[in-house]
């Protein structure tokens, strides 16, 4: 088992998903998190200057995919085959395009609430609902295949930033409300977001 | 072998990389490309109103990510292990990340050509120039592992556009410039280089 340390700033973002697998599979790892005025002194350090960055036995990798991609493999989180595998990545791809829209770092908070209820309806409630359907016509208890994968951790990420901006959105995706709060409670899962609760957007 | 049908804009965009895994795996598929005046129709006819799709044995897989990587997984391009997986997309990601700063959309023919030297200038050559030394300290014929990988189709795409837009940075990549004209020259990619659409960028 090689040693990890993931650095990234002190928030979801971009590292979440990495955090979330690591924690389901209840792997040690360095979780490095640093504040907005510290960038500029950590970012001739990377690679790319960007983070998150993954160091595996010290050495680097970079680019948010590439790093839950690998870890979701090594520990058995990225499907059964490579179809399955497409799929878990379109879930995540599309959780991430549509929340993507939300104004994270929109200063004037009435733009941005308004701005957030623009974007709940117009792109991320109409993608939540197709995935819904589709989720309520499998029936199984995960996003694809018949285990966890990282598309049950994204969204289960996504749905909890949700529930802490305004619950009242979960409603009508009952279904994937459900599986985000058995994931949330899964050991591992559980004591990461007893210390790290998602805060909303 | 599945019967393969993509469906995209009729420009290179998103849909480019995975014409080339198709033309380098020499793996027939239909080419479905659009206009512009026929995507609102199409829109609502896609599982999440975004293109490209790839119908294998006409059931949807959305998301370019997914899509390209599960074919190079399927024709041998994504490496040997999870950890070549991992440095492939990453070096695919960074080339991503710095090429889509160009400004694809900007209709004045001035601002979009100062504006393309610029990102190159700023963005793109910094990016190559790192990948670049660490390619010729490697001595190996690919960016990743011991064979052709989505990274150098990827790699080669972006470097023919650089040719014909900004040829002045290409002179500081010897070794990038190398494998681009190595991997233009496979057979399956240069048929499929030689016949597609000329591009509007």
């Amino acid at each position: 088992m090689p040693k990890l340390k993931l650095s990234y700033f002190d928030a979801s973002g971009r590292a979440e998903v990495a955090r979330l697998i690591l924690a389901a599979a209840k792997v040690d790892y360095e979780d490095h998190r640093f504040s907005f005025e510290q960038w500029p002194s950590i970012k001739p350090d990377t690679p790319f200057g960007a983070v998150p960055v993954l160091y595996i036995d010290g050495v680097p990798l970079c680019e948010s995919g590439a790093i839950n991609r690998y870890l979701a493999a090594e520990n058995g989180m990225n499907g059964a085959n490579n179809l399955q595998a497409a799929y878990i990545e379109m879930i995540g791809g599309v959780l991430g395009d549509v929340f993507m829209k939300v104004p994270y770092f929109e200063k004037d908070p009435k733009v941005k609430a308004d701005k957030l209820v623009k974007v709940f309806r117009e792109n991320i409630l109409p993608a939540l609902g197709k995935m819904e359907k589709k989720f309520g016509e499998r029936g199984q208890q995960f996003l694809i295949g018949d285990k966890l994968s990282y598309a049950d951790l994204a969204m289960c990420n996504v749905l909890m930033h949700t529930e802490a901006h305004d619950a009242k959105y979960l409603k009508d995706i009952p279904k994937l409300n459900a599986l985000k709060d058995r994931v949330r409670n899964l050991d591992g899962v559980r004591q990461y977001y007893a210390v790290h609760l998602p805060k909303g957007f | 072998m599945p019967t393969y049908k993509l469906s995209y804009f009729n420009v290179p965009g998103r849909g480019e990389l995975i014409r080339l895994l198709f033309s380098a795996a020499k793996v027939e598929f239909e080419d479905h490309r659009f206009e512009f005046s026929e995507w609102p129709e199409l829109k609502s006819k896609m599982p999440f109103n975004q293109v490209p799709v790839l119908y294998i044995d006409g059931t949807p897989l959305c998301e370019s990510g997914a899509i390209f990587r599960y074919l190079a997984t399927e024709f041998g391009m994504n490496g040997a292990n999870s950890l070549q997986a991992a440095y492939i997309e990453m070096v695919h990601g960074v080339l991503h990340d710095v090429y889509s700063k160009l400004p694809f959309m900007e209709k004045d023919a001035k601002v979009k050509k100062e504006k393309t030297t610029a990102v190159h200038q700023e963005h793109i050559l910094p990016a190559l120039l790192k990948i670049e030394k660490k390619f010729s300290e490697s001595k190996r014929q690919y960016l990743v592992g011991d064979k052709l990988s989505y990274a150098d189709l990827k790699l080669t795409n972006n470097l023919i556009l650089t040719e014909e837009r900004a040829p002045e940075i290409l002179p500081q990549l010897p070794n990038l410039c190398a494998l681009r004209d190595r991997v233009r020259n496979l057979d399956g990619v240069k048929q499929y280089l030689a016949s597609r659409p000329e591009s509007i960028f």
